[in-house]
């Protein structure tokens, strides 16, 4: 699921909402920023990882990481703090100045560490703050 | 209070035909689709249409599904006394794989299925657990319910495959079906079972 770095939030049927935006819901087809990021921010991104919200029933695969078609998708696998969990069915959400909440796929992760996405600086900004 | 009993009963006797008539007419029905034309409120439509589909294809309280399990055999019974499981809730994590075909298979008789979304979407943990606990579901609780329908018997559809609910986790609640390893939708379905409830996503890989 492709939303534009930004835009309001509006999935799972959602009407949108201005003060939730979308960060790092990228897919394939889309080309995305890229950058290096510090290990301070991957790891805060982890950490909101172990707190998922909106989890579906349903797993998303990373459209970057070649699998075999004809089996199930796969989630990817993290762990922190000697806690271990799967990437691809939830979102993480961070708060951010005036009243903005960033909502990302939990796989904004792998998308950062393994696939040089760079998401907007407000964002990262936030993560920090 | 008169007119909505008279309406629903209308449905009911509409959904006796129409289930009848099978296979002569499209087996695919969308039941919700067809109330909100009568002028149901949406946001309890999607309930409506389980306690009509339960009451027409039986969930074990109903003559119609009752008739329907000693004509067609004993798997379901089988398969809940060996698991303990409720056959007619499959929850876990749902997806289409499509390699070079789209998958299909057909709904056995005396047997429907209900799936709480749109073909392609996904449904959140939290409507699953509203599926298997019976709760009412609406769309204002739950948007993503939106294209929510029921197959009755014949219907051709996709052949969707339900994941083990883990890896991620996921809260089941309830003792709905579950599988521990991907099993397609055509092994989970027997004939005689009554309407079965997909709580799991239609995403297509």
């Amino acid at each position: 699921m492709y939303f534009k770095d930004l835009t309001p939030y509006q999935y799972l049927g959602r009407e949108p909402d201005p003060n939730v935006l979308t960060i790092g819901w990228l897919d394939a087809d889309h080309d995305f920023p890229k950058g290096i990021v510090s290990d301070a921010i991957l790891e805060r991104i982890l950490v909101l990882c172990f707190k998922p919200v909106n989890p579906t029933r349903g797993i998303h695969q990373s459209p970057f990481i070649r699998g075999n078609p004809k089996e199930p998708s796969r989630a990817y696998p993290v762990e922190y703090g000697g806690k271990r969990m799967a990437l691809g069915n939830a979102e993480i959400r961070v708060s951010g100045r005036n009243g903005k909440i960033y909502a990302a796929p939990n796989l904004i992760y792998h998308y950062m560490k393994d696939c040089g996405y760079l998401p907007p600086q407000e964002f990262l900004e936030a993560l920090m703050d | 209070m008169k007119t909505w009993l008279l309406k629903y009963c209308w449905l009911l006797s509409w959904l006796s035909f129409a289930a009848n008539a099978l296979p002569s007419i499209t087996p695919i029905y969308d039941v919700r689709t067809h109330l909100t034309s009568m002028g149901y409120d949406k946001h309890s439509v999607s309930a409506i249409t389980y306690d009509s589909v339960s009451a027409l294809l039986g969930t074990g309280r109903k003559t119609r599904g009752s008739a329907d399990r000693a004509a067609f055999g004993k798997s379901v019974e089988f398969l809940a006394a060996e698991t303990g499981m409720n056959p007619n809730i499959l929850s876990g994590h749902g997806e289409l794989i499509v390699d070079n075909a789209s998958p299909i298979t057909i709904v056995p008789n005396g047997t429907s299925l209900t799936v709480w979304t749109e073909h392609g979407n996904t449904i959140s943990d939290a409507l699953g657990n509203a599926i298997e606990t019976g709760q009412p579901i609406t769309l204002e609780q739950f948007p993503e319910a939106a294209g929510a329908r029921s197959y009755l018997p014949g219907s051709v559809v996709p052949d969707y495959t339900l994941s083990p609910p883990f890896n991620p986790d996921l809260n089941i609640m309830g003792n709905p079906t579950t599988v521990s390893t991907p099993t397609p939708l055509s092994q989970l379905l027997k004939r005689g079972m009554g309407n079965v409830n997909w709580a799991a996503c239609l995403y297509v890989k």
